[in-house]
């Protein structure tokens, strides 16, 4: 699924990007996709060298990320089989992916697929109680149940269903 | 794990604006980025979440916020190093040679042993991300559950005021359970909103839009109030859907001479409504239902650049004239129009170029798009007159309907721009 110029040398037609990732393996980007994150166009504007290593990510979340760039920075494609790909990208991606995915994307200054991540995990989070979402975002509470209390009292209206439902 | 129910069906806003997406400058620049993605909302193949969810309607709206430079500080420290080599490149592998752990990259299903929350590196990286994009997050949320966010931890509190260009989305019968005490879901309601316009959003300049559906909630100054808050805080675009409120007065006084752009005001006044005094200096869009001819025509002339008007199921008696007036006006839209039989309905509108719609007809000669939804008998006698008068008409959009299976006549004239 990760489209790459085959061509290899950096003397081909087409001027190439490798990006390592943290795992070390190296990925193969046209620069017309590169450019379309905000962080790499700048790196690349500044350096000449072509080898750019990305410490915190990996191999799966780069490939996705390469994957969605190189969608995008493909030509031949209509805006509408580019909308419909964003619909498929991020459809029956679990959790655990997208928040490496966003975080990504958030290095790598993407905006429009942190838009499209963003959105996915605000549709993961409608509708769900307070510790399900704590659980399976691994966000850490760290308030004292005093204070949290008092936010629930302050705002109860927020949560008055779920108060219920755990009663 | 419990499941939530959302017991109260929020209800759409009868009608879309027509064509003013495009149109009113302050929605244009959003519109343009987010284009395409509103059909995010259908994601469906959700096999990893979709059991524990409630199929609450989805009326969030989302947009893009400034992501732009949410993260320039992260990338000093996050080293982007240069190259070390230039060959030896070997095949693009996109297996990880070495997986963080199954918990943190499933492919397929669900692992055993991922219930835990632990990160690989304990790290919680949802909320060690930038605000700007927990705000991005957020702005696709309900403004209930947006509020609601903030238990999650304190990285989560206070993030509400952060989001730019928030939409406030409110609905007193949001999740309301039917059988408990409706009273104290209320005053819950009622204090929530006052704290959110006056203390939450205190020092917040702006904020995009202000919906707000008041079904139980009935006390026109109450909601008059939460009008004034909203308005101090520079909305372009305000909503208000209200079953017959008291002391309707005082709500739409509070809407006098203010700066809306954009307006639906759904308001279904018990009597002949109260008399009205408005003045609407700015406002382009104006959606009304369940309002009277005689408040409709003070409205509208007191709307002096309205290009767009909508009106929904305006209860006219014999013998009254619903007056539209208005030099600016680009599209005009009658919705039911059975409502419309016994009232006789002036229109002057140079700019729209269709007079004394439905009869007499006289000449459209700006009318290039026409739909007629929901045709009804009457709207076929009338059609050959309609497409006389129309010599330029390009496209004519028709839907017809058997003449006993709806009521609801739907008139949309679209005019060139």
């Amino acid at each position: 699924m990760v489209t790459t110029d085959e061509k290899g040398p950096l003397t081909a037609k087409k001027k190439s990007v490798i990006i390592r990732s943290c795992d070390g393996d190296e990925f193969l980007v046209s620069e017309s996709a590169a450019v379309l994150s905000t962080s790499l166009k700048k790196i690349l504007e500044e350096k000449e060298d072509r080898l750019i290593h990305l410490s915190d990510i990996d191999n799966k979340t780069l490939a996705m990320v390469i994957a969605y760039l190189s969608t995008h920075a493909d030509d031949g494609l209509s805006d509408d089989l580019k909308r419909s790909f964003d619909q498929e990208f991020v459809s029956g991606k679990e959790f655990d992916v997208l928040k490496y995915l966003v975080l990504a994307t958030d290095t790598l200054q993407v905006t429009c697929l942190c838009y499209t991540v963003a959105k996915k995990m605000a549709d993961i989070m409608k509708n769900k109680l307070v510790e399900w979402v704590r659980r399976e975002f691994d966000i850490q509470n760290d308030y004292t149940p005093e204070a949290e209390a008092e936010i629930r009292r302050l705002d109860a209206w927020a949560w008055d269903d779920r108060q219920l439902e755990d009663d | 794990m419990k499941r939530i129910p959302t017991t109260a069906r929020k209800e759409n806003w009868p009608e879309e604006q027509p064509g003013v997406s495009d149109s009113t400058g302050a929605k244009g620049d959003r519109r343009t980025t987010a284009r395409g993605l509103h059909a995010q909302r259908r994601v469906a193949a959700r096999e990893d979440v979709s059991d524990d969810e409630a199929s609450g309607s989805d009326r969030s709206v989302g947009w893009l916020v400034g992501v732009a430079g949410a993260c320039r500080r992260k990338m000093g420290r996050r080293r982007l190093s240069g190259p070390e080599r230039e060959t030896g490149r070997k095949p693009m592998d996109i297996i990880p040679k070495r997986r963080r752990s199954n918990e943190t990259a499933p492919v397929n299903g669900k692992t055993a042993d991922d219930d835990d929350g632990a990160d690989i590196n304990g790290i919680d990286i949802i909320s060690n991300l930038p605000n700007e994009v927990l705000c991005h997050i957020l702005s696709f949320l309900d403004t209930k559950y947006a509020v609601g966010t903030s238990i999650l931890s304190t990285k989560w509190q206070n993030l509400l005021p952060l989001i730019p260009n928030l939409r406030i989305q409110l609905d007193d019968t949001l999740l309301l359970h039917p059988e408990s005490a409706s009273s104290t879901n209320l005053i819950s309601f009622m204090n929530f909103v006052d704290k959110l316009l006056n203390v939450t959003l205190r020092d917040v300049s702006s904020i995009y839009s202000f919906y707000i559906v008041c079904r139980k909630i009935d006390d026109g100054q109450v909601i008059a109030n939460w009008i004034n808050a909203a308005l101090r805080l520079n909305i372009k675009m305000m909503g208000i859907l209200i079953r017959r409120p008291r002391k309707s007065s005082f709500l739409l006084d509070s809407l006098f001479g203010c700066n809306l752009v954009s307006l639906n005001l759904f308001v279904d006044f018990a009597d002949d409504g109260p008399e009205c005094r408005f003045s609407l200096p700015n406002l382009k869009l104006l959606a009304i239902q369940y309002m009277k001819p005689n408040p409709v025509n003070n409205l509208l002339a007191c709307c002096p650049v309205l290009e767009y008007l909508v009106v929904h199921n305006c209860y006219c008696n014999a013998g009254e004239t619903l007056r539209i007036r208005i030099p600016s006006l680009k599209a005009l839209k009658l919705v039911n129009e059975l409502y419309w039989v016994h009232c006789k309905i002036e229109l002057d509108a140079p700019e729209l170029m269709l007079r004394h719609y439905p009869r007499p007809l006289t000449r459209f000669p700006k009318l290039v798009d026409m739909a007629i939804k929901k045709i009804d008998s009457h709207g076929w006698k009338l059609l050959p007159s309609v497409l006389e008068c129309a010599p330029n008409l390009k496209n004519l959009y028709l839907k017809a309907i058997s003449h006993h299976s709806s009521q609801i006549t739907e008139l949309c004239f679209i005019l060139e721009e």
